[in-house]
C-alpha cells in the first residue's frame, strides 16, 4: 500500500509540474512582432509607502501620455507607442523583487522603470542585473545601491549624503547671521537604512568640517515603518538641542511628528530631511504643526518660474489634475520614465545593451535642479544636481529658501512655531 | 533476490523508483521550461525543503513552530556573509548557514519545555526577538536596507539544481524519519509525551534533535533563498509572514505527512505568485480561507483529500499508509498535541 500510495502520488506530481511547464514554455514562444514598446514598473500602490507611489504613478502616466499623444517613441525610422506594464509591489522588498522577476522573465518586457523608495530599489534592481536589463529608478537615493557595480542600474534622485550636506549648508547659513547659538546642539535621528545612514553621514561629515560650529548630541537609529517613537523622543527632549534633524519616509514622518508634537517639543530647527511639505502631512497633522519644518527637495514646482521644460511640465500636471501643484515625487516619476524614452530614441532600437549605453552616455534638459540631467559613471550612474531647501510658512506655502540663486522666499529661523 | 527487488537500502523499489523518476524528470525541467518558471520552480523547492524541516517539528513531533523564520533568517543571512567576506563556495556556505541555524535551535533549548499552544507562543516570541536583533544588528545584515549579494552569471540554473537536490534530500530525509525508530519515538511524544518517557523515550533529547535538524535545513534552505533573490533583508527572512507560511504549506498539504508539505509548498507558491500580481493584498485572506475550510472538512489537507477521493473511486485500499499519514494520528491538527484527538472527521 504505501509503495501504491507513493506511486499514485508521484506520478500526479510529475504530471502536475509537467502540465505547468508545458503551459509556460508555449507561452513563452509566443513571439509577436514588435508592434509596441513595453516598459515594466512595480510602484508601491499599497502599504506603507502607497501615497508616494501614487504620485510616483501620476508622473509616469503623464510621461507616456505625453509621449503616445506624439505618436510614440521614434525608433527605426518609425514611431511606436510606449505601454506601461504596472504592477504593485505592496511596499515589501521580496514582492518588488518577486515581480520584477515576473516583469522581466513572465510579461517579458523590454525594460523597467524603477520603483520608489530606497530599500524598494535596492532590492529589486538586483533583478534587473541578474537579467541585463536597464532599470532607471526616481526613487532611490542611497548611495550605497549605487556603489555595488551594477551596470543596468541608473538612478534620478541625488544622493540622500548631498541633502544632508545641504541641509547643513542652510543652517550654517543662519549660524553665521547670527539666528542660531554657536556651537548648535544637534539631535540627529535616522531610519536604519541605507537612505538614512547617508544621510547621517552628509550631516556627520559637515558636522565635522565646522570647527567646532556643531556638536551631536543625539545620534539614533530606528526602524522603518515604526509606530512608537516615545522613547526616542524622550531622548531627545533631554538633549535640548538646537536642530531636530531627522531622516524619514512620509508614513514615519507623519507619525513621528505627531509625537513630537504631543510631547511638547518644538526646535529652533527641524526637518524631517525630504519630507515635510507634503500636503497629505498637513492634512494629517494641521497646518499649524508642520509650519517651520524645513525640507530639503530633489524638486519643487517653483522652479517653473524659469520657464523651459519645468514649466510645461507643470502646466500639463496642473491641467491633468484640475489645478493640483505638483510635489516632487510627481516630477521625478514623470522624468524618470522622460530619461528612459529619451534613451530609447537615441538608442535608436529597443535593445537593451543599445539603451543601456544610450543612457549612460545620456545628457538631457532636464526639469530637475541645475537643468541638465546625466548618469556619471564615477558616480555609480547616479545622478547629481542641487538640492533646494523649502520651509512651510504660516500661510500655508513653502518657497525655496535656499540656496539663495534659487530662493522664492525668505526664511523664519528660529521656528517661529516655539514662539507660540 | 525477491526480497532484494523490493527493497533497496531498506527502501521499497516501487516507492524508490517513482520518486527517482520525478527527480528525473524534474531534473529536466530546466531544458523545457523559460526563466520565469524555473525560478517559480527552484522556489518552490526551497519552500518544500522549509516545509519538510518544519514538519518534523511540528507535524511528527507534534511541537508547532511558529518560529522557524528565525532559523531560515541566520542560515540565509550567515551564509550571505560567508559569499560576501570569503572565497567559499556556495553550497559550504548554505551549509554553514545551516549549521548556524542548527545551533541557534538547539539554544532555543528552554522553549522546549513547554508543550502545544505555550510552544507555539514561545516560538512566536523566539521569532520575533530574533527578527529584531537582526534588524538592529546592522554590521551583519545590513539593518533594513538588507544585503546585496554578488550576482553570478547562469547562477540560477545551477540553483536549481541545487534547490532540486536539497528537496529530494528532505523528502528522502522525511521518508527515512517516518520510518525510523526516531520517528516512531516522535510520534509517541506527540501522542504523549508521559506515556512516552514512561516506555524510555526523552523528550527532552529527541525533540532536541528534531528541532536542531529541522532548524539546520531551513536554515540550509534560507542560504538557498539568500542565493536566489541575491538580496535579503531581515523582515523578509525573519518576518512573522515567513514563519506562517510553513506552517500554512504543511496544514494546506497535511500535517504529519511526508507528501503533504511538498503539495502544500506548491500550492503555496503557485498561488501567492498568481496573485501577487493582481491581488497582492488577497493571497493571505485565501490562505486563510483555506485554513479555515481544511480545519473544518479535512484536516490531514491536499492529502487527505485525495485519500480520501481515491477510497470513493475504489482504489484507496485500506486506510491510509505510513507514507502519508501519521500513525499517531492522521487527524491530528496543528497544535493539537494529542494526535488524533482532535478535529478528526
Amino acid at each position: 500500500m504505501p509503495a501504491r500510495s507513493l506511486h499514485r502520488w508521484s506520478t500526479v506530481t510529475v504530471l502536475f509540474l509537467a502540465a505547468l511547464g508545458a503551459a509556460v514554455a508555449c507561452r513563452s514562444r509566443e513571439q509577436a512582432e514588435r508592434k509596441e514598446i513595453r516598459i515594466g514598473a512595480t510602484l508601491p500602490l499599497t502599504g506603507a509607502e502607497s501615497r508616494i507611489g501614487g504620485f510616483y504613478k501620476e508622473g509616469y502616466d503623464l510621461a507616456f501620455e505625453e509621449a503616445n499623444r506624439q505618436g510614440g517613441l521614434q525608433v527605426g525610422g518609425k514611431r511606436l507607442p510606449v505601454r506601461l506594464v504596472l504592477l504593485d509591489d505592496t511596499s515589501s522588498q521580496a514582492t518588488a523583487v518577486s515581480l520584477a522577476d515576473r516583469l522581466v522573465n513572465g510579461d517579458k518586457v523590454d525594460l523597467l522603470l524603477g520603483t520608489y523608495a530606497s530599500h524598494l530599489v535596492e532590492a529589486q534592481s538586483t533583478v534587473a542585473e541578474q537579467n541585463k536589463v536597464p532599470y532607471v529608478n526616481g526613487g532611490g537615493g542611497a548611495t550605497d545601491i549605487y556603489r555595488r557595480g551594477y551596470r543596468y542600474l541608473f538612478g534620478l534622485l541625488a544622493p540622500v549624503e548631498l541633502l544632508g550636506t545641504t541641509l547643513m549648508g542652510f543652517v550654517d547659513a543662519q549660524q553665521q547671521a547670527g539666528k542660531l547659538p554657536r556651537p548648535a546642539r544637534v539631535a540627529l535621528v535616522w531610519e536604519n537604512t541605507a537612505h538614512g545612514k547617508d544621510f547621517r553621514r552628509g550631516v556627520r561629515e559637515f558636522v565635522a568640517g565646522s570647527k567646532g560650529g556643531y556638536e551631536i548630541v543625539v545620534d539614533e537609529s530606528f526602524e522603518l515603518s515604526g509606530k512608537d517613537f516615545g522613547a526616542l523622543l524622550e531622548k531627545v527632549k533631554a538633549a535640548r538641542a538646537d536642530l531636530f534633524l531627522a531622516d524619514a519616509h512620509l508614513p514615519d514622518f507623519i507619525t513621528m511628528h505627531r509625537q513630537y508634537v504631543s510631547a511638547g517639543l518644538c526646535h529652533p530647527v527641524v526637518s524631517y530631511g525630504a519630507r515635510g511639505a507634503e500636503k497629505a502631512a498637513a492634512d494629517a497633522l494641521g497646518r499649524e504643526n508642520v509650519t517651520g519644518i524645513l525640507s530639503a527637495v530633489w524638486w519643487n514646482a517653483q522652479l517653473a518660474r524659469k520657464g523651459g521644460p519645468t514649466r510645461a511640465f507643470v502646466d500639463a500636471y496642473e491641467a491633468r489634475s484640475g489645478g493640483r501643484e505638483p510635489e516632487w515625487y510627481q516630477a521625478l516619476g514623470y522624468e524618470t520614465a522622460r530619461a528612459l524614452f529619451a534613451a530609447i530614441q537615441q538608442a535608436g532600437k529597443v535593445d537593451r545593451e543599445a539603451v543601456r549605453s544610450a543612457l549612460a552616455a545620456l545628457k538631457l534638459d532636464s526639469i530637475l535642479p541645475g537643468g541638465q540631467l546625466s548618469f556619471p559613471a564615477g558616480q555609480g550612474q547616479q545622478a547629481h544636481y542641487p538640492f533646494v531647501v523649502q520651509q512651510n510658512l504660516a500661510d500655508g506655502t513653502s518657497p525655496i529658501v535656499y540656496p539663495e540663486d534659487s530662493a522664492t522666499g525668505r526664511a523664519v529661523v528660529p521656528n517661529p512655531r516655539c514662539a507660540r | 533476490m525477491s526480497r532484494a527487488r523490493r527493497s533497496l537500502a531498506g527502501i521499497p523499489l516501487r516507492a524508490a523508483l517513482p520518486f527517482a523518476a520525478a527527480v528525473g524528470a524534474l531534473a529536466l525541467l530546466p531544458l523545457v521550461l523559460d526563466p520565469y518558471a524555473l525560478n517559480l520552480v527552484t522556489l518552490a523547492l526551497v519552500m518544500i525543503a522549509g516545509a519538510l524541516a518544519w514538519n518534523w517539528m511540528g507535524g511528527f513531533a507534534g511541537q508547532v513552530s511558529f518560529g522557524h523564520a528565525a532559523m531560515f533568517g541566520i542560515g540565509g543571512f550567515v551564509a550571505a556573509r560567508l559569499l560576501l567576506a570569503t572565497p567559499l563556495p556556495a553550497p559550504l556556505a548554505w551549509l554553514a548557514g545551516g549549521l548556524a541555524a542548527g545551533i541557534f535551535a538547539l539554544g532555543a533549548h528552554p522553549t522546549l519545555r513547554l508543550r502545544g499552544p505555550y510552544f507555539s507562543i514561545a516560538t512566536i516570541g523566539l521569532g520575533e526577538a530574533a527578527r529584531l536583533v537582526f534588524t538592529y544588528w546592522e554590521r551583519f545584515t545590513g539593518g533594513a536596507s538588507g544585503l546585496s549579494l554578488p550576482i553570478v552569471a547562469g547562477g540560477k540554473e545551477a540553483l536549481y539544481s541545487w534547490a532540486l537536490a536539497l528537496a529530494a534530500a528532505a523528502v528522502a530525509a522525511s521518508w527515512g524519519i517516518r520510518r525510523s525508530r526516531f520517528g516512531l519515538q516522535l510520534l509517541a511524544i506527540k501522542a504523549d509525551v508521559e506515556a512516552a518517557a514512561d516506555v524510555g523515550v526523552s523528550a527532552t533529547l529527541h525533540q532536541d534533535l528534531v528541532f536542531a535538524l529541522s532548524g539546520a535545513v531551513v536554515g540550509i534552505a534560507g542560504g538557498l533563498y539568500a542565493s536566489y533573490f541575491s538580496f535579503i533583508e531581515p523582515n523578509d527572512l525573519f518576518g512573522f509572514d515567513r514563519s506562517i507560511s510553513f506552517v500554512l504549506m504543511c496544514v494546506i498539504g497535511g500535517v504529519g505527512t511526508v507528501l503533504g508539505p511538498v503539495l502544500g509548498a506548491i500550492v503555496f507558491v503557485i498561488l501567492h505568485q498568481l496573485l501577487l500580481a493582481s491581488y497582492p493584498q488577497l493571497y493571505l485572506g485565501l490562505y486563510g480561507l483555506l485554513l479555515v475550510l481544511i480545519i473544518l472538512f479535512e484536516p490531514l489537507g491536499i492529502s487527505g483529500l485525495a485519500l480520501r477521493v481515491a477510497r470513493r473511486l475504489g482504489r484507496g485500499g485500506p486506510p491510509p499508509a505510513p507514507l502519508v499519514t501519521s500513525a499517531a494520528g492522521p487527524a491530528s491538527p496543528p497544535g493539537a498535541g494529542g494526535g488524533g484527538r482532535g478535529l478528526a472527521p
